[in-house]
């Protein structure tokens, strides 16, 4: 996941906006990026109590039938209602993301603050484990865990999980080394606080910003990991819809009808660009260097 | 030389971890790992005898060593299914896969370069703005969407390339290349996003260099210094991250592979993990996995050779 995350790195900061004072406000394409993240992760949740047919139901409709009133995306080769198959996709598309992120943030997290914070041996430990997480190629090491381990939604979760844990480790222990050297931190020390108070009251907080943006990007890393390997029919077994099976299953009739793949690629694709912009905006939102103090 | 050393020391740490990782593998099977290895057909006899080939009944530590020393050999055990040695069969797939990485990086490169040099000499200006607004939606595109896409547009609507297939290079090297246009694009197109941001980034902060400066005030030619004085400070980061986009490209090439049919290492690899060869998948782990750790090995030494002062620190401490 290190190699997609590299990517997002932000370029220089351009010649013409350094020491420009630019008021703090995120741009149109930050909110309608919000707005499409809000309505995917709206209709995920509330899937089941929508007027939906069944993903899984069979001539719910005439097969590969255009858009309608009553099926808003048209239907699949097997007259299952796409719009239903996409809304429960993004079930699995979203719990997988946001799962393996949030596992990712908190032991990825908890050890980058302690190595950070405590430096010496304890962070040469955590560093080196951290090397080794990161010496495999992160889609072969899925797949590899998943041949041996089994397929099912519980272990594509772990470890995608397990694979976000060593880039979120580097981001907060390189903003924790920053922060433990400030006067706040020394002035905390020296007033005789323990070290769990300092890292949870005074460094986290401060480090918080910064790391929930990046954490926004992991979430589309996450989820294109997912559609990958259930793009290779390694995640949630079909019949169950998710974005991946069902771009592999729509592109073995690109030639009759393309919808069946174009649908959920582009879904899939505007909420890695929604998380994208939502992450990259919240950054710089974030960012002291922008906002000229 | 102290330093090719140290982290030649490194380099053998890194691997004995990597294999030992992939070698743990097998634990993660449910049950007797003998059963699992072959199958639902299983004798006692089958059971026996791959207990002893695999040491099974020893410690651990024992048999990583045991292990590792046969793949020191090249040999990988062999595959339950077709007992074909996995070694062969790895042997007949690496090719198609190297193919593939090389000449998708040469596109990527071929394109990123030039593109990040003229949109790096006018930040803000309208190439710059269409190619960061472009490079950040091919971003957004992973190969397997990337790949149905074009599939569609040049083989199902304009049928330019065949969809699926692949010739060998040596049967006829005119259709090789034909059959790999598509896949090479599919997979370039991730990495051209990411070189493009960097290079562009990079050689927006040494043009305000001073000697950068110094050479515009001597009346020099545009060109020449962004190619001889601008690009190759540039390039360390370019190498760098080309380095660790190494393992972001071996996931793309199985998925790549997976979607034209090349009989590369990753339809071999997704082949023997639906039918369950597990010592396939292990050998092929092992295998990518050490490739990964010994190109980033590679790109360090290179980082050392293109940037002085990463030397000059090392002689002076």
């Amino acid at each position: 996941m290190a190699e997609a995350l590299v990517a997002i790195e932000d370029p220089a900061v351009l010649p013409d906006t350094v020491g420009v004072r630019q008021p703090r406000r995120f741009t149109v394409l930050f909110w309608i990026a919000v707005v499409w993240l809000v309505l995917i992760i709206a209709l995920a949740v509330f899937a089941s109590v929508l007027p939906l047919d069944s993903p899984t139901q069979v001539f719910a409709c005439i097969p590969n039938s255009a858009p309608s009133w009553h099926h808003l995306l048209g239907c699949d080769e097997l007259g299952r209602d796409m719009l239903s198959r996409i809304v429960f996709g993004a079930r699995v598309s979203l719990e997988v993301g946001f799962t393996a992120v949030f596992i990712g943030l908190v032991f990825g997290g908890t050890a980058g603050l302690v190595a950070g914070y405590f430096g010496g041996k304890t962070d040469l430990i955590i560093s080196s484990a951290m090397n080794v997480l990161l010496a495999f190629p992160a889609l072969v090491l899925a797949l590899a865990v998943i041949a041996f381990l089994g397929q099912s939604l519980r272990n594509v979760i772990l470890i995608l999980g397990l694979l976000s844990i060593a880039p979120l480790a580097r981001l907060v222990r390189a903003s924790t080394v920053v922060y433990a050297q400030r006067e706040f931190v020394t002035a905390a020390r020296m007033m005789g606080f323990r070290s769990r108070r300092i890292l949870f009251r005074e460094v986290l907080p401060n480090v918080m910003p910064s790391t929930l943006s990046f954490a926004i990007v992991a979430v589309a890393v996450a989820i294109v990991a997912e559609g990958a390997l259930s793009f290779l029919g390694l995640s949630v077994r079909p019949p169950a819809p998710t974005w991946g099976n069902m771009i592999a299953e729509g592109s073995t009739y690109l030639s009759e009808n393309a919808w069946l793949a174009l649908c959920p690629a582009a879904v899939l694709c505007l909420t890695v660009l929604a998380l994208n912009f939502a992450g990259d905006g919240l950054r710089s939102f974030f960012d002291v260097k922008d906002s000229a103090l | 030389m102290a330093l090719l050393a140290r982290r030649l020391v490194q380099l053998v740490g890194v691997l004995l971890v990597v294999t030992f990782f992939s070698y743990l593998l097998l634990n993660l099977l449910p049950g007797n790992v003998a059963v699992a290895v072959l199958g639902p057909n299983a004798t006692a006899a089958g059971i026996a005898h791959v207990t002893a080939e695999l040491h099974l009944n020893q410690p651990l530590p024992q048999r990583y060593i045991e292990w590792l020393w046969q793949v020191l050999q090249g040999n990988f055990g062999e595959s339950y299914h077709t007992h074909e040695a996995v070694s062969t069969s790895l042997a007949q797939r690496l090719p198609v896969t190297i193919e593939l990485l090389v000449i998708s990086q040469i596109l990527a490169f071929a394109f990123a370069i030039p593109l990040g040099i003229l949109a790096a000499l006018r930040p803000g200006g309208w190439l710059d703005n269409i190619s960061s607004i472009t490079a950040f939606g091919f971003l957004a595109l992973p190969p397997y969407v990337l790949g149905v896409i074009l599939v569609l547009i040049f083989a199902v609507s304009l049928h330019w390339f065949p969809a699926t297939g692949y010739t060998p290079f040596l049967t006829d090297p005119g259709a090789n290349i034909h059959d790999m246009i598509l896949p090479s694009i599919t997979l370039a197109v991730g990495s051209l996003a990411v070189y493009l941001r960097v290079l562009r980034a990079e050689m927006i902060a040494t043009l305000q260099e001073d000697y950068i400066t110094m050479a515009v005030a001597k009346g020099m030619p545009t060109w020449r210094i962004l190619t001889r004085h601008a690009l190759r400070p540039s390039t360390i980061a370019l190498v760098t991250v080309a380095g660790l986009n190494v393992g972001a490209l071996i996931g793309g090439a199985f998925l790549v592979e997976y979607i034209f049919a090349l009989p590369g290492v990753g339809v071999l690899a997704i082949e023997s993990i639906f039918s369950k060869d597990y010592l396939v998948v292990q050998g092929i782990v092992v295998v990518v996995a050490v490739a990964y750790v010994v190109v980033n090995f590679c790109v360090d030494l290179l980082y050392l050779f293109l940037d002085p002062r990463a030397r000059g620190v090392q002689t002076l401490g």
